[in-house]
């Protein structure tokens, strides 16, 4: 191999080096405020598995609620914007619409 | 080659090869920090090199997109992008070599990403599949490699 095609391909590998950092830094961190270790028996991080019908816990293990809609093709009711929407239902009743990316950063778990 | 009938894509085929690559790149990039959540790794690496501020700053503008194309440009685009642009600074990388394996190279892109998309399609890779995403690649892939494919070369090796 001569010296012009192994600089292309120690250049084409930098290259490539760097279009993977990128498309790593698009993906989603599963950066929850607490990823620390399970509160207790049996929960683990909110992080993709969100269903209808998930029950929600904060990290004390205290429950927060319930998913009662997840929905990949919603909309913000505040903005407009298209995106994945889910439908909490708290403890207490109420009921409130989250954005379903914004929802894996609030600290929540659910049972394995 | 005679290059009487190719495309005018600049005054140097290899500039305006690198140079479509990285704005296409810069675009997608600033798809993401003006829209995206900011639970992406890239937001924790702006944050530990201290462009935090600056990018709020940009969020901050509130720029928006024309609702019924808002999720393909928020979502979809940005994959057409870095598929187009990896094509387009790969061409770049190879012009005017003749060697057949500048084409693993230049291809490699559209296979990652159109590849992914379809083993996300049969649940063999980790991500949501969207007919879109896959849509955006193929198309900026196939547009990519027409550029480079037909952009003027000096065959030199």
């Amino acid at each position: 191999m001569n010296k012009i095609l192994l600089s292309r391909h120690l250049l084409s590998v930098l290259l490539l080096s760097i279009l993977i950092l990128f498309a790593f830094g698009s993906k989603d961190s599963g950066s929850s405020p607490s990823p620390s270790p399970s509160p207790s028996g049996g929960l683990v991080p909110l992080v993709g598995n969100i269903y209808p019908g998930t029950e929600v816990f904060d990290r004390n293990g205290k429950h927060v609620g319930k998913i009662i809609e997840a929905n990949p093709n919603g909309r913000d009711p505040y903005t407009g914007e298209k995106c994945r929407m889910i439908t909490v239902q708290y403890a207490d009743g109420t009921v409130e619409p989250k954005k379903w990316d914004a929802a894996l950063n609030f600290g929540w778990f659910v049972k394995k | 080659m005679d290059v009487s009938c190719q495309p005018a894509v600049g005054k140097n085929p290899k500039d305006t090869l690198f140079l479509s690559g990285f704005h296409l790149m810069f675009v997608g990039g600033l798809i993401y920090v003006l829209w995206r959540n900011e639970g992406l790794w890239m937001f924790r690496w702006f944050r530990f090199l201290g462009l935090h501020p600056l990018v709020s700053g940009i969020r901050s503008l509130g720029l928006d997109v024309w609702a019924p194309v808002r999720e393909i440009v928020i979502f979809s685009l940005p994959d057409g992008l870095w598929t187009a642009s990896s094509v387009l600074l790969f061409g770049w990388v190879w012009h005017g070599v003749s060697h057949p394996i500048r084409f693993f190279w230049i291809l490699l892109p559209g296979v990652l990403s159109i590849g992914g998309e379809c083993l996300q399609a049969v649940g063999l890779c980790p991500g949501t599949f969207d007919p879109n995403d896959l849509w955006a690649c193929i198309i900026s892939f196939g547009a990519a490699l027409g550029l480079v494919v037909f952009s003027p070369s000096p065959r030199n090796e």
